[in-house]
């Protein structure tokens, strides 16, 4: 799982998602590369099937233990992240929309090379305590080959919950797209399909069978 | 001579015991519970406290709450519970009241002593062994302290505090101290310094809320507090007690010391609350009043004058109703308390006092009370009348074979509480307007005779009706503001049929006062078991001892008398085989046992 994701994880849906919701939200990571390294990348956390229930955690001040964080909380959260990745080399363009009446939010950003992301969303995570842990070079490219790495996640601390954590993973979906200027010559990991064009791949899967270790987001593409 | 001291003595002795603690309890108190020992020990021993594993538990564990849990939310309950036990005199009442000081913030819990031994006994366990502890004696008590609790005590009786020195106790000594301050050689010397200086201010406020309560100035306890004699002669298991005057330090925080106080003094001088709490066989009652002061009174009457509109009652479905809370009051005599209220409050306000109290003035000339409160007639009512499966849209992404994403609206079931809102209104001109506005602005659209409520975030959307959808409409002078669809189209006209409305216990509770709330425990545990089920297997379970234990709960008001003003909460407990407090301290130890888990 990317970094940022886990950070949209700890400041967006800590509280609401551990207690209540399961099968509630999509997260999607999608990646324009270019045959230079340099690229866009955007983020979405997609929580609109949970809504009705998120609207109302979202009054409350905590739920089964978890403080839930208020809106202005969360938009300043997401406000510093924006100027600290902003100030990262080799980053631009970073922008944020948050939907607060379907609870989707969306980063997005373009950068010089993958190997400047990666480092970006070090810096950004290395300011939060919780986060900062799970940081990972989660891409690199050289050679016309683009590799999405992967460290299996240790979920020790989340048997501290009081609520079973694949409940809460239960439905919870991330998507992968990586799009490239050139077509694919090869795929490593078989849970990556091939677009029609031959110029993306996209991998789907629960964060239940992430959690589990059935499937990895582990892949190189090779590029004509 | 000898005999005669020793006469005076003994005289005096027997007077100070007779004497009840109330003249222990500072009267500017913030807040004061008057506890009937005696009463609470008789019914916990009825409903045989000490087999409970919550309460063995705190029993086992009274040396640690000098650095553990807080006086009011365990030690007290623990203390009160098995008065006996503790030597916690039952023929007096024990007192748990909080003060602040300037120096020092506190809540503090006095007993008297029946056995000397087992009190003794008590404090050693809680003093001893426990590292951090200072201990001290002042003028007729002794008192050992930490860095959360004191203990003061004497031959006749006991306080535990929590206790809390102001952060800012003593900054403008500091302040001052600056200019005349020692050299010292290096940074440790100065650092030992402060730091004595710090533990000398702190021992001297804990003598000073010491000595407030063991030597008491007699005018200055609240048994000399005339509205405080009276609230305690009615019987009660817990009496609370507010003295409104005395909160009057409050606003000193928001205005200041220049705050002209007249105008507020007007509002606050009479002013009390208090709430007799019973543990009675079959239910708790909390009965509430609160005495306003004269200037408050005529307007207060005629405020709660108001009626519920019969009308209203057509639109909640009683079959599966969950709760509701009302209130009906004269508009326009509710509206002139509250403004005349913040008038006397902004006024005060030092230097804008006069500006914000002439811009009220103004805003009221321009204000055109015979059109508004012709609209506004003052009763409303918030009703739960189900909790049940709803389609709910939302918004999803689909991919096309180029995993190019397409934004997608899907609808999905869920289990949501079904709500109606309803209000009398008149002025159908006035109402016209204002639909006719929020026609315009996109947050209604017209359907056939109601309105559906738009959310202003799905403006952008083709496909508007998004989301969880609500509903508005006005018939028989009526405001319907609800999420079932066939309440504002099918029974608009003619409010529901007979076979679905309330049931004539409810609709009695609603005509017969003006301040209402009414909660089933059974219908909202029955209908939310899956999503109970879905928070976790402890959650569920104590829901579930909720629900065998509550039947329901009801909230009458507003009766009057004079300047008191009178409503009570009752929470009536199922089956009337077992004692409420037995219901009460099962639903206690499934929780304890969920903790423990």
């Amino acid at each position: 799982m990317s970094s940022t994701c886990k950070i949209l994880k700890f400041y967006l849906l800590l509280a609401a998602i551990t207690a209540v919701l399961s099968g509630c939200f999509d997260f999607v990571e999608e990646i324009k590369l270019h045959d230079n390294g340099s690229g866009a990348v955007k983020y979405k956390l997609n929580l609109s099937k949970s809504k009705t229930k998120i609207g109302g955690i979202m009054l409350m001040d905590s739920i089964r233990g978890f403080p839930v964080p208020s809106k202005e909380k969360i938009q300043k959260k997401l406000s510093e992240m924006k100027s600290l990745l902003n100030g990262q080399e080799g980053i631009s363009n970073v922008k944020i929309t948050e939907n607060w009446s379907e609870y989707i939010f969306q980063l997005t950003m373009d950068f010089e090379h993958v190997n400047k992301l990666n480092l970006a969303l070090k810096k950004t995570l290395a300011k939060e305590e919780k986060a900062k842990k799970y940081v990972y070079d989660a891409y690199s490219y050289s050679e016309s080959k683009f590799s999405r790495n992967y460290i299996a996640q240790d979920y020790n601390e989340f048997s501290q919950w009081k609520t079973d954590v694949s409940t809460v993973l239960e439905g919870a979906n991330l998507i992968l797209i990586h799009r490239f200027d050139e077509p694919i010559v090869s795929k490593e990991n078989a849970k990556y399909m091939l677009s029609k064009n031959s110029k993306s791949v996209m991998f789907r899967a629960s964060f239940l069978d992430l959690k589990e270790k059935k499937v990895t987001l582990q892949n190189t593409v090779s590029l004509k | 001579m000898k005999y005669f001291l020793s006469l005076c003595l003994l005289g005096g002795t027997i007077f100070s015991l007779a004497q009840d603690l109330s003249n222990h309890v500072p009267t500017l108190s913030k807040s004061v519970f008057v506890i009937d020992a005696a009463s609470i020990h008789e019914k916990c021993q009825k409903a045989n406290l000490e087999t409970f594993e919550f309460f063995k538990e705190l029993k086992e564990n009274t040396d640690k709450y000098l650095t553990g849990s807080g006086v009011d939310n365990a030690l007290v309950p623990m203390l009160v519970a098995n008065s006996h036990d503790f030597g916690i005199s039952t023929s007096d009442f024990s007192y748990l009241f909080t003060r602040d000081r300037d120096s020092i913030n506190y809540t503090a819990f006095i007993f008297k002593i029946s056995n000397e031994e087992k009190v003794n006994n008590l404090i050693k366990t809680m003093v001893l062994d426990e590292e951090g502890i200072e201990l001290g004696i002042g003028e007729g008590f002794e008192f050992a302290y930490n860095d959360k609790m004191i203990i003061g005590w004497n031959s006749r009786m006991v306080a535990f505090f929590d206790y809390r020195i102001p952060y800012n106790y003593g900054t403008w000594e500091a302040v001052e101290e600056t200019t005349t301050e020692d050299y010292y050689e290096n940074y440790e010397d100065r650092y030992e310094a402060l730091e004595k200086e710090e533990k000398e201010k702190k021992a001297s406020s804990i003598l000073v809320a010491l000595e407030e309560i063991f030597n008491p100035n007699p005018k200055h306890t609240i048994s000399e507090n005339a509205h405080f004699k009276e609230v305690v002669n009615k019987s009660a298991d817990i009496i609370f007690f507010v003295d409104g005057f005395g909160n009057m330090n409050v606003m000193n925080d928001v205005f200041g010391t220049r705050g002209t106080v007249d105008g507020m003094l007007s509002i606050f001088a009479d002013n009390y609350f208090y709430c007799h709490i019973n543990m009675n066989d079959n239910d708790i009652t909390a009965a509430y009043t609160y005495h306003v002061s004269d200037v408050f009174k005529d307007m207060m009457m005629a405020a709660n004058k108001g009626k519920f509109n019969k009308n209203l009652f057509k639109y909640i479905d009683g079959q599966n109703l969950i709760g509701y809370l009302g209130m009906a009051v004269d508009s326009e005599a509710y509206y002139e308390m509250v403004m005349d209220m913040y008038s006397k409050v902004m006024s005060s306000m030092p230097r804008y006092g006069e500006v914000v109290s002439s811009g009220m003035d103004i805003y009221n000339i321009l204000l055109d009370e015979d059109e508004v409160f012709d609209f506004i007639k003052g009763d409303a009512l918030f009703a739960v009348t189900n909790i049940k499966q709803f389609d709910v849209t939302y918004t999803s992404y689909e991919y096309d074979d180029d995993f190019n994403e397409h934004e997608i609206t899907k609808t999905k079931q869920e289990l949501l509480p079904e709500y109606v809102f309803l209000a009398s209104i008149g002025n159908e001109k006035l109402r016209g307007k204002i639909i006719e506005l929020l026609e315009k602005s996109e947050l209604l659209i017209q359907k056939e005779g109601y309105y559906l409520v738009l959310d202003p975030y799905n403006s952008y959307r083709k496909d508007k009706e998004n989301g969880m959808l609500h509903y508005v409409a006005i018939e028989n002078d009526v405001l319907i503001v609800t999420n079932d669809v066939e309440l504002v189209s099918t029974y608009r006209e003619s409010g529901l049929p007979k076979n679905r409305l309330m049931s004539k216990e409810r609709r009695s509770h609603l005509k017969k006062n003006n301040y209402v709330g009414y909660w089933d425990s059974g219908n909202t545990f029955s209908k939310m078991t899956d999503e109970m089920k879905g928070m976790g297997q402890d959650f569920f379970s104590i829901m579930e001892e909720a629900n065998a234990v509550i039947e329901n709960a009801t909230i009458n008001g507003l009766s009057s008398e004079g300047n008191l003003f009178s409503a009570d909460l009752k929470l009536k407990m199922k089956g009337e085989e077992k004692l409420a407090i037995t219901h009460l301290l099962e639903l206690a130890e499934s929780i304890y046992k969920m903790q423990v888990k």
